[in-house]
């Protein structure tokens, strides 16, 4: 297995050098500069703008724009002051060696510093959205193959086919205004909850006034609505991915064995199908998860959820190629570690894997 | 079950307990008006470093803990002596009108005590003049400290004494004077400590939190993608009141409008910039109509570029020697009279009511009614008769009698001027708005159906804004894009940003139209040396400005947006003007926000 863990290591390495170059030049084909984005302004003269496109470096060729962040660029000499002139070496050491640049939006602000300060938002989220989509859709997904054709089988299917069609902003937009506005804001009174406030936020991740973010178990309030409607469509698709699993399975020779054994239904659709209807899973499990790091736009967008979705996003509209590229890399790494994490998972779940 | 019947106790105690926490109401006194939330789109700040500064996000935080040497009188939109938050006490040009000597208060101090004198400014303007910090305000002098050409006109800046500037340009020019404010005073006590080693410092700590400020509120404590919290700062000398009314002042980043529209009716912001698709709503809902409401023009318009160049053919304004380039004309609207017959096909009355729900008002110049030069006469005529008579004029002909089949060109400008060949041609051309506006796109189908009345083939599309707007538009390469310029304050009809042959350069200038008339450059050049700035003096120069571009047309300027801001039923003293909304944010009394 070590061998197996460190031979896919290797492999990788090449697979993410060949995604930084395609994706830098692609970046870089892709109409619009910078330098207009970024100064979009009148009042700026044409010397000012000519100015920042030196010191951005975004006039350079295509590959020396990319050696420069690849490999830094303090092995030759650049133009500091931006006067058109090289008058100094770099001081950039590039990716190779942890150096990720600065993002042009941000001005010297580091990318990872910045990925850094949304990442927590990103996983807190989306562990939750994965807690409550997969062990809701797993569940649903069994309940509707074990009672197959009956009402509940019935209902989940109409749930999968809204859950999957009911885009999230029209649905994040519909939860918000019902539960902050349209809700009577006095319905838990009778218990003793609320003061005339929404019953749950509208938006953010914390209270928004001074104090910090309290611990999450004083928040989780927070959660409840960019979760639920993150965690429908996940509910929507695992269910079905789980029911058609477990009929999958109920037709094995092992399941009526186990009925010929004489076990009681629980046991035979839960220790012995369930167990091996959601071996499957596993392979998913992996590039689900890294997948759910890379934020989702539309739920932090309505939600005001702070993760890295938006930044990422932004990013790319501003081409602030820095944070692109330190988000291109953090996603292949986490990428290929997750398909590694992936095979690792299946060799546990089944015995009869072996690398 | 037990052990879910817990967990989901458990769950209910975590959404009671903050539930009940909340905000009793506020009284008028120190401190005790309440929490101020406002909603920002504009994303986080870069920087808070005003000396770096270049985005809004970032100038609205400095806004609150910088003094600046002018500040604008938030009730006629001017600079003006001896305001709230800013230094000056008087100013003075010489007879030259190069060198302006501004006086300053002796009355302000940062919160730490220290007087803010002229040694404050004076640092900032090395700082930014050193070449070391990425400053895009360095391109207000004429010179870099190492002599490089920086192509301002601030020559120099001297500090006689601790409460007086002494700038000197290298020209008299009316717009330079407002360069001067575009350096913001720091506190030099404690920048020259923290950057004792040199200037390049402030490049490595752009998000530092300044501990040491001038302003209503102090003391940043800033959360990535989600909020910026200030605290009142009892030390601020020119508080309305005598005090800071709110305790904190906290801006949420809230990427959608409509999302913080509905946040704001939901009770959890202070103020709301009401976007112009919802302003109808509280005028007219009756469970809005409680929420106090200001209506106001806007500082910007919004207008059609039309080029006037070929787009298959985008040449600078200027050769290597400064000498005008003459450019080949745009096939259809290279012609005035064809821009003319499209400012008569359009009706932009029926477009502010049917599109933009009355919010806006109509204009035909580059100045808005807000304006000290403002000419309310000009005004386009709708008229798509006298459309198509001008287009018939310009050799567009109606080949076959129905006004709404594309005209075609017999003898018009480009096949004169050009390639006779073009005779026969189609009166075509593309029109783009940036993709994302609803309220956009319907006005470009509307220009599009009104155009075609008369005879055009016009073709909208709504393009994406970075990888295709801009760069057709900066590369020269459009036929009519739609746009809107937010004007600074306080508004200059000055136009050499926008019609100068200097700033007509395919790929980044901003006279993306390449529209140039020597009369309408010399008078404007008039206007900026006039003695004193005297603005009754410049108005009768700009009369005529407004007067040469509603007859040559490089935009067709369409409307000033009426603009609407919101307040929290009960919010107090809150005294929105047309130049500022938030002026008075340090006396505010604000309801308690609903905060779950």
């Amino acid at each position: 297995m070590q061998k197996y863990i460190l031979r896919r290591i290797v492999q990788a390495l090449p697979t993410l050098l060949g995604i930084t170059f395609i994706v830098y030049f692609i970046m870089l084909l892709v109409p619009g500069d910078p330098v207009s984005l970024l100064a979009f302004d009148p009042t700026l003269r044409q010397d000012e703008r000519d100015r920042l496109a030196r010191q951005l470096g975004v006039n350079d060729p295509f590959i020396l724009q990319y050696l420069r962040w690849l490999i830094g660029d303090d092995w030759m000499m650049v133009d500091t002051n931006a006067d058109g002139e090289v008058d100094a070496w770099g001081d950039n050491y590039g990716i190779l060696r942890g150096d990720f640049g600065t993002s042009f939006k941000f001005r010297g602000s580091n990318p990872l510093t910045l990925i850094a300060e949304r990442l927590g938002a990103t996983i807190e989220l989306n562990i939750a959205v994965l807690l409550v989509g997969l062990t809701s859709g797993i569940t649903i997904g069994v309940l509707a193959a074990v009672s197959r054709g009956g009402w509940f089988d019935k209902s989940t299917r109409v749930l999968a086919v809204v859950g999957d069609s009911v885009p999230a902003f029209w649905l994040g937009l519909m939860v918000l205004v019902f539960f902050g506005i349209a809700l009577p804001r006095d319905i838990l009174e009778p218990m003793g909850i609320g003061n005339g406030s929404p019953l749950l936020p509208m938006g953010g991740r914390c209270p928004p006034v001074r104090g910090g973010c309290p611990p999450i178990f004083l928040r989780i309030h927070f959660l409840i609505l960019p979760t639920a409607v993150s965690a429908f469509g996940v509910i929507a698709v695992w269910s079905r991915y789980m029911r058609a699993s477990m009929l999958e399975t109920i037709n094995a020779d092992f399941m009526r064995t186990a009925r010929a054994k004489g076990l009681n239904h629980s046991q035979v659709w839960f220790r012995h199908g369930l167990r091996n209807a959601i071996l499957p899973f596993a392979v998913f499990l992996g590039p689900t998860f890294v997948g759910l790091l890379g934020g989702s736009v539309i739920i932090e967008r309505i939600f005001t959820w702070p993760g890295v979705g938006l930044l990422t996003f932004d990013a790319l509209v501003s081409r602030d190629y820095p944070m692109v590229m330190a988000n291109v890399m953090i996603a292949s790494v986490l990428t290929v570690l997750g398909y590694i994490l992936s095979d690792i998972l299946y060799a546990i779940f089944d015995p009869r894997v072996r690398f | 079950m037990k052990r879910i019947l817990i967990f989901l106790s458990l769950l209910l105690l975590c959404v009671a307990a903050p539930l009940s926490a909340q905000d009793a109401d506020v009284a008028p006194g120190p401190g005790l008006g309440g929490i101020v939330i406002n909603s920002s789109t504009s994303g986080d700040p870069a920087t808070f470093n005003p000396l770096i500064s270049s985005d809004t996000a970032s100038s609205n935080v400095h806004s609150w803990l910088y003094p600046s040497i002018f500040t604008i009188n938030p009730h006629n939109g001017l600079e003006e002596p001896n305001l709230a938050g800013g230094m000056a006490s008087g100013w003075e040009y010489d007879e030259s009108g190069t060198v302006l000597t501004i006086h300053l208060r002796e009355d302000i101090a940062w919160n730490d005590g220290t007087p803010i004198t002229s040694a404050d400014y004076l640092w900032a303007v090395e700082a930014t003049r050193s070449g070391e910090i990425d400053s895009p305000r360095a391109g207000v002098f004429e010179t870099m400290a190492d002599g490089t050409p920086a192509g301002g006109k601030i020559v120099n800046v001297e500090a006689p004494d601790d409460y007086t500037v002494v700038v000197t340009f290298s020209e008299a020019d009316c717009i330079s004077f407002s360069d001067v404010n575009d350096i913001t005073p720091v506190p030099a006590h404690i920048f020259s400590e923290l950057y004792a080693d040199g200037y390049a410092g402030i490049m490595d700590e752009p998000r530092r939190i300044p501990t040491v400020t001038f302003g209503p509120f102090k003391d940043v404590e800033f959360a990535a993608g989600e909020r910026i919290s200030l605290l009142a700062d009892q030390s601020y000398p020119d508080s309305i009141l005598g005090f800071v009314s709110p305790s904190e002042h906290v801006t949420l980043q809230v990427a959608d409008e409509n999302v913080a529209t509905e946040r704001f009716i939901g009770g959890e912001f202070s103020i709301l910039a009401v976007p112009s698709t919802r302003q109808n709503e509280f005028r007219t809902q009756e469970e809005l109509l409680e929420f106090p409401r200001f209506e106001f023009t806007s500082n910007g318009f919004s207008f059609f570029g039309m080029n006037h160049a070929n787009p298959d053919n985008p040449q600078p304004g200027l050769d290597e020697d400064g000498n005008v380039i003459p450019q080949e004309p745009h096939p259809v609207l290279g012609d005035k009279l064809v821009r003319q017959a499209i400012s008569h096909a359009v009706d932009i009355d029926a477009l502010i009511e049917g599109i933009r729900d009355g919010n806006g008002v109509k204009v035909a110049t580059h100045t808005i009614p807000t304006s000290w030069v403002y000419n309310p006469g000009l005004q386009y005529v709708y008229d798509p008769a006298l459309a198509m008579e001008k287009l018939t004029k310009a050799g567009w002909i109606d080949h076959d009698e129905d006004p709404e089949t594309a005209r075609i060109c017999q003898d018009c400008l480009f096949a004169r001027e050009v390639d006779a060949d073009f005779n026969g041609s189609e009166l075509a051309l593309d029109l783009h708005v940036p993709t994302g506006s609803d309220t956009s796109e319907q006005m470009g189908l509307f220009f599009q159906a009104e155009m075609n009345k008369v005879g055009f083939n016009a073709n909208f599309e709504a393009i994406d804004w970075g990888s295709a707007f801009i760069p057709e538009l900066v590369g020269q390469t459009f036929d009519m894009n739609m746009l809107g310029w937010s004007l600074g304050l306080p508004v200059d009809p000055d136009i050499s940003a926008f019609y100068f042959p200097e700033v007509d350069v395919p790929g980044s200038g901003f006279n993306f139209v390449s529209y140039y008339n020597e009369e309408l450059i010399e008078l404007n050049n008039q206007g900026r040396v006039v003695p004193g700035c005297d603005t009754e003096a410049r108005a009768e120069i700009y009369e005529r400005v407004q007067e040469i571009l509603f007859e040559d047309m490089p935009y067709f300027y369409m409307y000033v947006s009426e603009s609407m801001t919101a307040v929290l039923p009960g919010t107090e003293n809150w005294n929105p003007t047309p130049y500022s909304r938030t002026y008075s944010t340090d006396a505010w009394v604000s309801p308690a926000i609903a905060m779950p």
